[in-house]
């Protein structure tokens, strides 16, 4: 059951990369990246229990919050254009 | 027997949440609009998350995996809607227009804009401040 389960997800990440690639906006792109990293911690976390190692969770969880992180950073950049925007002084963009 | 049903209700949820994960990506690969296919990987993010890690914990049973499954399903609970909401208000600044049918809920360009921005294009005004913040990073 693991295995069809990775399946379904590796079937799941192929999709997703083709919206990354196929999105005409910008922010589909972004969408797609963070299923992709969503996929990737589930698919981790199924891998682990195929093989019998839990270590694979603790990859999953640090790659959680680099998703997250990263997801940020890139709308950020596209909002403002610099990655080092501060928004004290500024009311209006 | 009890090891035996907790493993069939843990197969259950596996199929169940391997379900989602595939609808869900069905959806962002089929959907038309980029809000639409906001909602489709937010399935992903929580259906297929929550049945996927509840199956495996079913398994696992109470050990120190099953605390770690617990804290990616805490991570991704808190995670994943803000990045959703991010992505989406990003892409209300930006200008993108949901999609609407024969021009029925159409949505005005005032109502999108957020508190802090006027009543001219959003686009405008972001390209005059990035462009004058790069004038003054110069002098």
């Amino acid at each position: 059951m693991f295995f069809i389960s990775a399946l379904f997800i590796l079937f799941a990440l192929s999709f997703a990369v083709v919206r990354a690639l196929k999105g005409p906006t910008v922010f589909d792109r972004v969408l797609a990246a963070n299923s992709i990293g969503t996929l990737a911690i589930l698919l981790l976390a199924v891998f682990g229990f195929m093989t019998g190692r839990p270590e694979f969770l603790d990859i999953g969880l640090t790659y959680g919050l680099l998703n997250l992180i990263g997801t940020l950073a890139v709308l950020k950049f596209f909002r403002h254009g610099d990655l080092s925007y501060d928004d004290e002084g500024e009311n209006k963009v | 027997m009890i090891s035996d049903l907790l493993t069939y209700v843990s197969w259950i949820f596996l199929g169940i949440g391997s379900f989602f994960v595939l609808a869900g990506s069905i959806g962002l690969y089929r959907m038309p609009d980029l809000f639409t296919r906001i909602h489709a990987a937010g399935v992903i993010d929580t259906m297929g998350a929550t049945f996927l890690l509840a199956g495996m914990a079913l398994q696992a049973g109470f050990s120190l995996v099953t605390a770690k499954l617990a804290f990616v399903f805490i991570l991704l609970f808190f995670t994943s809607p803000v990045a959703t909401h991010a992505l989406a208000q990003a892409a209300l600044a930006d200008g993108v227009k949901p999609l609407s049918q024969d021009g029925e809920n159409d949505v005005d360009d005032e109502d999108m804009l957020l508190p802090h921005q006027g009543k001219q294009s959003s686009t405008d005004q972001a390209g005059k401040s990035s462009a004058n913040k790069q004038e003054s990073d110069e002098v």
